[in-house]
């Protein structure tokens, strides 16, 4: 079931591609369950024109448990693990649902950086520090350097 | 789309004129498999799924995919419109996307003579469609409407089957009463009740036998449960913790599925037997036993016990994952640890020469005097206080117990120390040549003690080492040790001038330390304790110095974590 699910999937993003997923295919051939997605950063954010590598593992069972999605480009956000790459979504965790699917969760991940996140369980917590003491300048110029340097001009 | 890859995709709409019915098949797709409906069951919450799906989802979880309601299997109930929808839209579907390619195509053709407007049909709003490939949803509603041809014969399959039964009625005017239940008898008024009462029995077993058989309508499937055969039971789910294994075992025997494995994998097999023969209950028993357990099997393969395990692609993935977390948290207690049975052992042998091997080797630690090494050390500590610095200075005493345990076969920890210092490393390889150049004197005291009257003395005025005594001369209790270890028969200034009468006379015994001390006792000998008392605070400074620095390092390495 897994399989098929995740073969209708692909072949929907496929025939109908997301405009926040730019590229989502298995790594190899062999394997359907590795999956590597490129993100688009959201636009009139701090992340814009960024291209960020996500790695996904579906696992067997799924669509009743959630895909595993990590960030591979190292990406500046408070529920983000800037070295792990960990993503601190509910959507990944507890209210994860079978009625959604990979590209679906992955849109929810750029909402996740485009609404700035939830500097209160926070995974980068220096980044979550200047959130919560107010500087979002301070905030906005980290992302954006860290952005620039590694989710751009690869 | 090529043959082998033929998946029925809403999709496949788009392509064609009959846009809007991409948006009607994904409607009728499940929201947990994207399959369409299977035996569609509906939730006490009203939404539909696969009945395999929504019970797969029920015993994970407990709640709608789609609202998060908790809700319970047992309260599912069949939705059977929406299968006898979804049935019929399958069978009309292959014709349906063969006629709208038809036209497609059609229209294509009529577009390469170069007729751009009004290609087939006469509408503009298809002629902007195959422009530009979009189109916008009322455009295509009005598109959809204006092409009702299609549609129509998929509709004209649907509505065959069920009116046949019934022909139409004639009125007739007969002074006769129509049977009120409808069974279409003619009866005079007065015999109606009887009439009723029988008719209302006849009926009753009638429409039972209907219901049975057309509970889904279509003549086409083989979706007709055999009306004698009852439909299996269902299986009530287990309390699995109110079971023990052997139990559980019994029970996954009695159903006829295999029992073998843990019990966390029994209670998987079994709920998953339980979801699959309940699902199979829901669609009136399709499936056979058999049937059952090949699908358990499929199961076991996949997500039971014979699933494989992770391969060696995904512990690749996993183990970029795991550099992180893993490797910081699990190899910090195996680093610490043997950081600290490294010093343990350190410590250990320090603090034996510091107790037996003094006599013999104190000439030796002069000899290779570390201490400008160790100055520079020490002075990195107080200038940064950094870590790092402080690690660094770690090495100068650990290279002072490896001296002092020069006959100890430690030559790899002698050596090691100096490997981050090179400055010091040279320093001292420059001091020691010096030292050596100017006066050989070790061999000659570590021999024999001969004379009293050590061959220091007379070197001291010149100071070898080519220091100026008075930087040497301590000011605090700090350092006094390391500075005054590096001149052997030297004092300093301060302790010059406390004991200059007594050493201006003593100085010569400022070699008659605890080495000859010690020599004594070996040989029995008496040592002048006197002598040997007042002489030996200056020589007493280094043996003090050097076992206190094992103590010192400890503490570094303590700190350090």
């Amino acid at each position: 079931m897994a399989s098929k699910r995740l073969i209708k999937e692909l072949d929907m993003f496929n025939r109908e591609p997301s405009s926040a997923v730019v590229e989502l295919a298995t790594v190899s051939d062999e394997d359907l369950f590795h999956l590597r997605a490129v993100l688009k950063g959201p636009d009139e954010t701090a992340y814009e024109g960024g291209l960020f590598i996500l790695s996904i593992s579906i696992p067997s069972n799924y669509p009743s448990s959630p895909p595993e999605i990590y960030f591979q480009t190292p990406c500046c956000h408070p529920n983000v693990n800037f070295k792990t790459g960990e993503i601190c979504l509910d959507l990944l965790k507890t209210s994860w649902t079978p009625a959604y699917g990979v590209v679906s969760t992955l849109e929810a991940v750029q909402q996740l950086l485009s609404a700035g996140g939830e500097p209160d369980s926070p995974l980068n917590i220096d980044l979550a520090k200047l959130l919560r003491a107010g500087d979002l300048v301070g905030a906005e110029g980290l992302v954006r350097l860290y952005t620039r340097l590694y989710a751009m001009g690869r | 789309m090529d043959g082998a890859y033929d998946i029925p995709d809403p999709t496949d709409w788009l392509e064609t004129p009959l846009k809007d019915f991409s948006p009607l098949e994904s409607a009728l797709h499940c929201d947990i498999c994207k399959e369409f409906y299977e035996t569609p069951m509906i939730t006490s919450c009203c939404h539909t799924f696969c009945s395999k799906c929504i019970r797969t989802c029920l015993s994970a979880n407990g709640k709608c995919p789609s609202c998060q309601t908790a809700d319970q299997a047992s309260k599912l109930r069949n939705n059977w419109i929406l299968q006898t929808v979804v049935e019929q839209f399958l069978a009309a579907r292959p014709a349906a996307l063969e006629v709208a390619r038809r036209d497609k195509q059609s229209q294509e053709q009529a577009k390469k003579p170069g007729k751009r407007k009004r290609a087939v049909l006469d509408s503009d709003d298809v002629a902007e469609v195959e422009r530009d490939g979009r189109t916008t949803r009322s455009k295509s509603r009005r598109i959809a409407a204006s092409q009702t041809s299609e549609p129509e014969t998929i509709e004209i399959e649907d509505s065959d089957g069920e009116d046949a039964a019934y022909s139409p009625e004639k009125e007739a005017d007969d002074g006769l009463v129509e049977c009120l239940f409808g069974c279409g008898k003619r009866i005079k008024p007065d015999q109606m009740d009887a009439h009723l009462d029988r008719c209302q029995q006849e009926q009753e077993a009638e429409a039972a036998a209907k219901r049975a058989k057309s509970r889904t309508p279509i003549s086409t499937t083989s979706r007709n449960r055999p009306p004698d055969k009852p439909a299996p039971e269902r299986i009530s789910e287990l309390n699995y913790s109110l079971l023990n294994d052997r139990k559980l075992r019994l029970k996954l025997e009695d159903a006829g599925i295999p029992n073998t494995g843990s019990r966390q994998l029994l209670i998987k097999r079994h709920t998953e037997w339980v979801n699959l023969w309940n699902a199979n209950c829901d669609s009136g028993g399709k499936k056979t036993q058999r049937e059952l357990l090949r699908d358990l099997d499929a199961w076991e393969r996949t997500q039971g016990g014979k699933a494989p395990v992770v391969n060696g692609l995904s512990s690749t993935i996993m183990r970029k994952d795991f550099d992180g977390v893993g490797w910081a948290s699990s190899n910090k207690d195996n680093f610490s640890r043997l950081i600290a049975d490294a010093r343990r052992k350190k410590s250990s042998p320090a603090e034996e020469s510091k107790e037996g091997g003094k006599g013999t080797e104190v000439v030796d630690m002069v000899d290779a005097e570390p201490q400008p090494g160790k100055k520079l050390q020490t002075d990195d500590r107080n200038g940064h206080g950094s870590p790092a610095a402080a690690q660094q200075a770690d090495h100068p005493m650990e290279n002072h117990d490896t001296i002092l345990e020069t006959t100890n076969d430690h030559t790899y920890e002698q050596d090691h120390p100096y490997e981050n210092n090179r400055t010091a490393l040279s320093s001292v390889r420059a001091k020691v040549a010096a030292a050596n150049a100017n006066e050989p004197i070790e061999p000659h005291i570590n021999a024999g003690f001969a004379a009293p009257t050590s061959p220091f003395s007379p070197s001291h005025p010149n100071n070898p080492t080519g220091r100026d005594p008075s930087s040497l001369a301590p000011s605090g209790s700090d350092n006094p040790p390391l500075l005054q270890q590096s001149h052997w028969g030297q004092l300093s200034q301060s302790q010059q001038q406390q004991q200059q009468q007594q050493q201006q006379e003593q100085q010569q015994w400022t070699t008659t330390t605890r080495d000859e001390h010690l020599l004594k006792d070996n040989t029995r000998e008496m040592c002048d304790l006197q002598r040997h008392h007042v002489s030996s605070s200056p020589i007493k400074m280094p043996m003090f110095a050097v076992p206190s620095r094992p103590v010192c390092d400890v503490d570094g390495g303590e700190a350090e974590k």
